[in-house]
């Protein structure tokens, strides 16, 4: 159960990373700022790609944007940190 | 004979169906609220698997389901009061007792969980089993079974445990949280629970100013809830 929690956070800091980047970031610096393996980065991006949260941009010599799911997704979880923390949880 | 009888009638169902209708409606807002906390979390805890917002939710559930049962405690209690028994033809005591045990069951796993989730992140890197809540949900209903006391006792430990939690959080929190609506759940619900044990005395008057101020409370959280997930 905690890999699941641990999961969801990395999700959430993948998203972050991307919007936090004008909504356009190469796989490398990517990479290096979710601070995860090459091999969980691959699945992690396989599995936002397939939930349709990103999209990869195979023009903008492959970097990565998110989708309005994935903003819908980004603002929630920032809802249900800030419920987490006003409700000491 | 047959006078009295009629003469009685009247007053022997306005007291039934005014105690009885002051537990239903506790009952009815108290469901109401509860369950809209839990349905109105499930969503936050489906995307963040959040282990606290799990067992905050579970704490509402678990107070809806013992609230339930102690309505059924008390019905039964009228209805024994009031010689229907022989009406319905249930046997009273096993079926308080039943009910009873339930309800300390469930409201001691409410209590627990709500302490769990408020504590939850000190145990981050050393989580407790979740079977543990229900362990010790059995061990207090058991002693509450032998020993009524006993209930007030152990529930009025958890909810200082509580206070001291959140009193310890709220310091290092710096935006504007529950902590205070937390403690005055704790101390409201231990009062409840005074009413509860002195029920048909002089502290049974109080009864409902101590439920109608949980049930402001419950409100009061459920509002927040839904004022920050939706």
């Amino acid at each position: 159960m905690a890999k699941r929690r641990e999961k969801t956070k990395v999700i959430y800091d993948i998203l972050k990373i991307i919007s936090q980047h004008n909504n356009s970031i190469k796989p490398t610096p990517l990479l290096r700022f979710s601070n995860l393996s090459f091999h969980l980065f691959n699945e992690y991006i396989s599995e936002l790609t397939e939930k349709e949260l990103i999209i990869e941009n195979k023009q903008d010599n492959k970097s990565y944007s998110l989708t309005e799911k994935g903003y819908k997704y980004l603002e929630k979880y920032k809802s249900f940190q800030d419920f987490i923390e006003e409700f000491l949880l | 004979m047959a006078l009295v009888q009629i003469f009685k009638v009247p007053s022997f169902y306005s007291s039934l169906f005014n105690d009885l209708g002051l537990e239903i409606l506790f009952l009815t807002i108290i469901l109401a609220i509860t369950i809209t906390i839990y349905k109105t979390t499930k969503e936050s805890y489906l995307i963040t698997k959040h282990k606290g917002i799990k067992y905050f939710r579970n704490a509402f559930l678990f107070f809806a389901i013992a609230f339930s049962f102690r309505f059924l405690f008390y019905l039964l209690s009228y209805i024994h009061n009031y010689q229907l028994i022989n009406l319905l033809n249930l046997p009273p005591r096993m079926l308080g007792g039943g009910s009873m045990l339930v309800y300390t069951f469930t409201s001691s796993i409410a209590l627990l969980s709500l302490l769990y989730a408020l504590s939850y992140n000190k145990f981050k890197n050393k989580e407790l089993p979740e079977y543990l809540i229900y362990v010790l949900g059995a061990l207090i209903s058991v002693a509450s079974f032998l020993a009524f006391n006993s209930l007030l006792i152990i529930h009025t430990l958890i909810a200082s445990t509580i206070i001291l939690s959140v009193t310890i959080q709220k310091k290092k929190s710096k935006k504007n949280n529950l902590g205070i609506t937390y403690i005055f759940l704790a101390i409201f619900w231990i009062l409840s629970i005074f009413g509860d044990l002195f029920y048909f005395s002089f502290f049974d008057s109080f009864r409902s100013i101590f439920y109608s101020a949980l049930i402001l409370i419950l409100l009061y959280i459920s509002f927040r809830t839904i004022r920050r997930i939706k």
